[in-house]
């Protein structure tokens, strides 16, 4: 069993997730049937959480040759940097089941195939093994907007399946140049991730493969000028859908930047990273600002994540040890706030049956626990110190300045724009006279209270004492950051050199 | 070389010569019978050639020119099996025999069918 | 031993198609019976073919059939792949035509034939013999196209099938007739031969009659420019026909391109460079006819052009002799597990007289028939090359072929063309799934149709599980 945990965790989801689809089970029969296998896939994952050694290599390897001729196996493993996507992952989905109630059973089990495949992303250590289940991803999120979502569902699952299977395409073609170009470079078949870092690729078909891959991450982080589709599937989506594409699945975008781009493209990332970096901080700023605009709550929530995923994106291109170990943690941080700030607009708006700001106001006095739980996600969201997303971004900003001032001040003084537009959202909606709407407002029940109180806890703990966090993450990023720089290649060193990134100590 | 250019310009001359004699022979040499059907165009048996393109038309007559024509090809394979049958020995027999029965069995098709019958 | 072993299968299909004619001759035997008949023939003949795989590369019979025929594993897969559709035509059929009523027991007969002539085909070594199989595979595949002799569409279509196929026989053998004139023979090695003796334009006769057999070629697979017959023929046969026109006749004609081109002829240097345009040409073009279709067949019809513009390119980026030909053989199994299933699905879903073809009559179909729906949209997902389907593997194997082979932009032009070919394909399904039925999708009793398209989905997840030896 412990030596297939992955595995398990991968497929277990997969196939209930299917089986339930055909076989004739109720919608509740079925609700309950996924929470048990979400809790299942959480047990496992704090059991890998919790036997992860932390050496920095991958652990919990499983391996199977599949396509021999080409390289290709199933090939599983967790690293440092895996892990906590993984955690993140494993950590909210029991929630998405435990909240809401679904119009039809097969929502559920598409959530559970999401689930699987999420996981088989973030687990995967060869290029098509991951490349497939990035792709599965997709599926369920295609049919649950289709199927689920508001009034304009079906531009808005159009228009997000279209764009992401754009990029996965350019990915692929990518993908498998980096691996014919590790066969003409070392003569062996292989589509392992951890072999390509070894390549030296160079021209200009380097180059466009390093734009499809970064197209493919950059439209599922989003970045800044591929970020068009957010707006309208954040909001068309069911409110527990959004939870799962803001928490989890623009993380895997994330991950896979730093897991298959930084590794293999050290050249072109060293090259282009003031570029991105640039693109993040714009993103940071201009979604914060479209944010500020909005009437809609979820619209601006929408908005809200994708300004946030912009300072996550630049802890990435600035490539040193304390960006990148913020990126890792703000990954965990985020998920836990402003991805659960969408569970509870969607709170907010199954009782109230509005999502206008303006229609709303009151509800602290209606709802205490309620109030106090927003209040203590939306100050994580915003950065404020004793909440996790203070460690986060302040890591990443550190990181900044030491890459490159501009953006470092840039990005400093964009994270107001996050508090102005949440308190003015706090205000308007929880203080403020209530009104017939809000009048009724039933605070969290028991149950619910329950559900959310342990993620309000790592919120709190994670900002308080995150340093057995920050010891898990440290050494993965740490040997991320190394490989890249101790690779022979003089041009890259003479880059670092130039922009201080050879400074891989935490002093 | 030359021998065989004169010979066929003699029957080059020859059949330009012989074939319009022969035409008007028979033109001054024939009886006349005109009639009705006579003058109509012969369109393989179809009666009224000029109409719509997709009219229905008999086609008992283009199944027998079909038919004459596939018994009657595969006929002359069987010419130079002959002339080779010694040389070709049982394997030329058997592959004949092979052929043969193909064809045999297209004709039990066409028998059953019916297609023979001139109806 | 081997020898017959590999020559089995079209044996069987061959004197099963003629038993079956001549069953048909007998008034009082039913359709049923001779459906029936044809599906053992196939179940028969694929059963062999799988006992001839791995059996070795021979020239068949090379002292009788003086190295006109010649077996190995990319023929066998070929075969494979055409009983195998023969059978599953013959399966649908037997739904299909429960409510199109225009059968005659012949149908099956010359399903059977069109199957051994495409077999031949896969194995020809030698022009005269590809043009014979050609042949006998064409003229069944017409005379089924015109099946419903009533139909205005399906007279429509095989006129125009019979016209441009005649000519494209023509330029066959015209081809052959000079290409023998060019190097004094008509077998593909030594053409090879001669090629690489004295170089490809040393005989403009040889140039010529290699135009003329491309062009054959080319517009039997509906490739550009010869494509344009293609979307009017499928949308005139009927379904299961149209289904096992695009996959099998498909699959050999590809076989012996292959074989011609690259394997054993030894042309595609002096090809390679206009077979780039024709690929590209072939994606885009069949792209944008695919995008303005309304009628589902025709839809796949052009998407069928498209397919081919994707097996063109393995022809153009030619690594090695057995990557390259497990990776068109691979993407023909997978395009036809796709289609053939698809055709199924057709077959018992369109209904009385093919009332529904359209894509908006497939409207909600998810709400009502969820099975057939889900089949439908994972045949439309391998289509589009979704993993986890065989139509992505199918494409992943294509692509790492052309990168391989140094065609990097080819691979990039695919992958531009297959975001486009999104669009048509994500269509049906948003038809079927997010909008509200107004039909009872009422369907024949004949369950087999059925069993087929839900047998195909399996196969599309099993197959895709299949590695491709390199």
């Amino acid at each position: 069993m412990f030596e297939h945990i992955l595995s398990v965790m991968i497929f277990l989801p997969l196939l209930v997730g299917v089986a339930l689809l055909i076989l004739p089970v109720s919608k509740n029969g079925v609700r309950i049937l996924g929470l048990a296998v979400a809790v299942v896939v959480l047990v496992c994952g704090l059991k890998v959480y919790a036997d992860y050694s932390g050496g920095g290599g991958l652990e919990f390897v499983e391996k199977l040759n599949w396509i021999e001729g080409l390289g290709i196996s199933y090939h599983v493993g967790v690293d440092g940097i895996s892990l906590f996507v993984l955690m993140a992952a494993a950590v909210l989905f029991p929630m998405v089941f435990m909240l809401f109630t679904a119009k039809s059973k097969a929502y559920y089990c598409n959530l559970l195939i999401a689930l699987g495949a999420m996981v088989g992303a973030i687990a995967a250590a060869d290029l098509v093994v991951f490349y497939i289940f990035w792709e599965i991803m997709l599926l369920p999120i295609f049919f649950i907007i289709g199927l689920y979502g508001g009034e304009n569902r079906i531009a808005a699952t159009i228009k997000i399946t279209i764009y992401t299977i754009a990029g996965s395409l350019c990915m692929l073609a990518a993908l498998v140049y980096v691996a014919v170009a590790h066969h003409t470079q070392t003569g062996v078949w292989s589509f392992e991730i951890a072999r390509m870092a070894s390549l030296e690729l160079q021209g200009g078909f380097a180059v466009a493969a390093f734009v499809g891959m970064m197209l493919a991450f950059g439209i599922k982080i989003p970045l800044f000028p591929l970020h068009t589709w957010l707006p309208e599937a954040y909001t068309e989506a069911p409110y527990s859908t959004t939870f799962i594409l803001s928490a989890i699945m623009a993380k895997i975008g994330v991950y896979g930047v730093i897991r298959l781009v930084v590794p293999v493209f050290e050249v072109e990332m060293a090259r282009y990273a003031i570029i991105l970096a640039y693109c993040g901080v714009i993103g940071l700023m201009y979604c914060g600002i479209a944010a500020i605009a909005q009437k809609d709550f979820k619209r601006m929530l929408a908005f809200s994540s994708a300004s946030h995923m912009g300072i996550i994106a630049l802890g990435i291109f600035c490539m040193n040890v304390q960006a990148l170990t913020g990126t890792l943690f703000q990954i965990v941080a985020h998920a836990t706030s402003t991805g659960i700030l969408f569970l509870f607009l969607g709170i907010l708006e199954e009782r109230t049956e509005t999502r206008h700001i303006d229609d709303l106001g009151g509800v602290a006095y209606k709802a205490p626990v309620f109030a106090t739980f927003f209040a203590i996600a939306m100050l994580a969201s915003c950065g404020l110190p004793g909440t996790s997303g203070f460690i986060g971004e302040f890591l990443i900003i550190l990181g900044a300045v030491k890459f490159n001032m501009v953006i470092a001040v840039l990005a400093g003084t964009s994270v107001v724009i996050g508090v102005c537009y949440m308190l003015w959202l706090f205000q308007r909606v929880f203080f403020e006279e209530a009104n017939s709407k809000t009048a009724n407002f039933k605070d969290l029940s028991a149950y619910e209270t329950l559900v959310f109180l342990p993620v309000i806890i790592l919120i709190l703990v994670m900002g308080i004492y995150p340093q057995p966090f920050i010891a898990k993450i440290e050494p993965a990023a740490q040997k991320h950051i190394l490989q890249m720089a101790t690779q022979d290649n003089p041009q890259l060193a003479e880059r670092l050199d130039e922009s201080g990134l050879l400074k891989l100590t935490n002093d | 070389m030359s021998n065989e250019l004169v010979f066929s310009a003699i029957a080059l001359l020859g059949i330009a010569f012989i074939v319009p004699l022969l035409m008007i022979v028979t033109g001054v040499l024939g009886p006349r019978v005109g009639g009705k059907a006579k003058n109509e165009a012969y369109e393989s048996g179809i009666q009224h050639v000029i109409g719509l393109a997709d009219q229905k038309f008999s086609v008992k007559f283009y199944l027998v020119a079909i038919l004459f024509l596939i018994f009657d090809i595969e006929a002359v394979f069987m010419y130079p099996w002959a002339v080779a049958l010694r040389e070709l020995g049982w394997f030329g027999f058997i592959e004949m025999v092979v052929f043969m029965l193909l064809l045999l069995a297209g004709l039990i098709y066409i028998l059953k069918k019916g297609v023979l019958n001139w109806r | 031993m081997t020898d017959l072993l590999l020559l089995l299968p079209v044996l069987i299909i061959t004197s099963g198609a003629i038993l079956l004619m001549l069953l048909a001759a007998f008034e009082n035997v039913r359709d049923e019976i001779a459906c029936f008949g044809a599906m053992v023939i196939f179940l028969f003949g694929f059963c062999m073919q799988l006992f001839g795989l791995g059996q070795g590369d021979a020239r068949i019979f090379s002292g009788v059939f003086n190295e006109m025929l010649v077996g190995n594993s990319f023929t066998a897969v070929a075969g494979l792949i055409i009983t195998a559709c023969g059978f599953f035509t013959c399966l649908s059929s037997h739904t299909y035509f429960k409510q199109n009523r225009f059968i005659t027991s012949e149908y099956y007969a010359l399903t059977a034939f069109a199957a051994s002539g495409m077999m031949l085909l896969t194995m020809a070594q030698e022009l005269i013999t590809a043009f014979i199989s050609l042949e006998i595979m064409s003229l069944a595949i017409y005379v089924l196209v015109g099946m419903h002799r009533r139909n205005i569409k399906a007279t429509e279509a095989v006129l125009k099938y019979l016209m441009l196929g005649a000519f494209a026989g023509g330029f066959f053998a015209m081809g052959s007739a000079l290409m023998y004139g060019g190097t004094g023979s008509t077998k593909f090695a030594e053409i090879a031969g001669f090629i690489s003796a004295n170089g490809f334009f040393a005989s403009s006769i040889l140039v010529v009659g290699a135009f003329f057999i491309l062009v054959a070629l080319l517009f039997k697979i509906a490739a550009f420019p010869f494509h344009a017959w293609v979307v009017d023929v499928y949308d005139g046969a009927a379904m299961p026909v149209t289904g096992f026109m695009a996959t099998a006749l498909k699959t050999a004609v590809f076989a012996v391109f292959a074989n011609f081109l690259i394997l054993d002829g030894g042309l595609q240097a002096s090809w390679v460079e206009y077979l780039f345009y024709i690929a590209v040409f072939t994606m885009f073009g069949g792209n944008l006819i695919a995008i303005g279709q309304n009628s589902l067949k025709r839809m796949l019809a052009a998407s069928g052009i498209v397919h081919s513009g994707y097996l063109l390119i393995a022809l153009v980026a030619f690594t090695s002799r057995d990557f390259t030909a497990n990776v068109i053989v691979f993407y023909l199994a997978a395009y036809a597990v796709a289609t053939m299933g698809m055709f199924a699905a057709l077959s018992y879903l369109s209904g009385e007289d093919e009332q529904r073809i359209t894509f908006d009559d497939f409207r909600g179909l998810a709400k009502v028939r969820p099975f057939s729906a889900a089949a439908i949209s994972i045949f439309l997902l391998s289509m589009a090359g979704i993993p986890p389907t065989v139509g992505f593997m199918g494409k992943f194997y294509i692509i790492v072929n052309a990168i391989n082979a140094g065609q990097v932009l080819l691979a990039v032009l695919a992958i531009v063309s297959s975001v486009i070919s999104m669009w048509y394909y994500l269509r049906l399904i948003i038809t079927m799934y997010f909008h509200e039925a107004r039909d009872d999708f009422a369907v024949a009793k004949s369950p087999l149709a059925q069993a087929t398209t839900f047998f195909l989905v399996f196969c599309v997840f099993a197959l895709s599980l299949l590695p491709v030896s390199v």
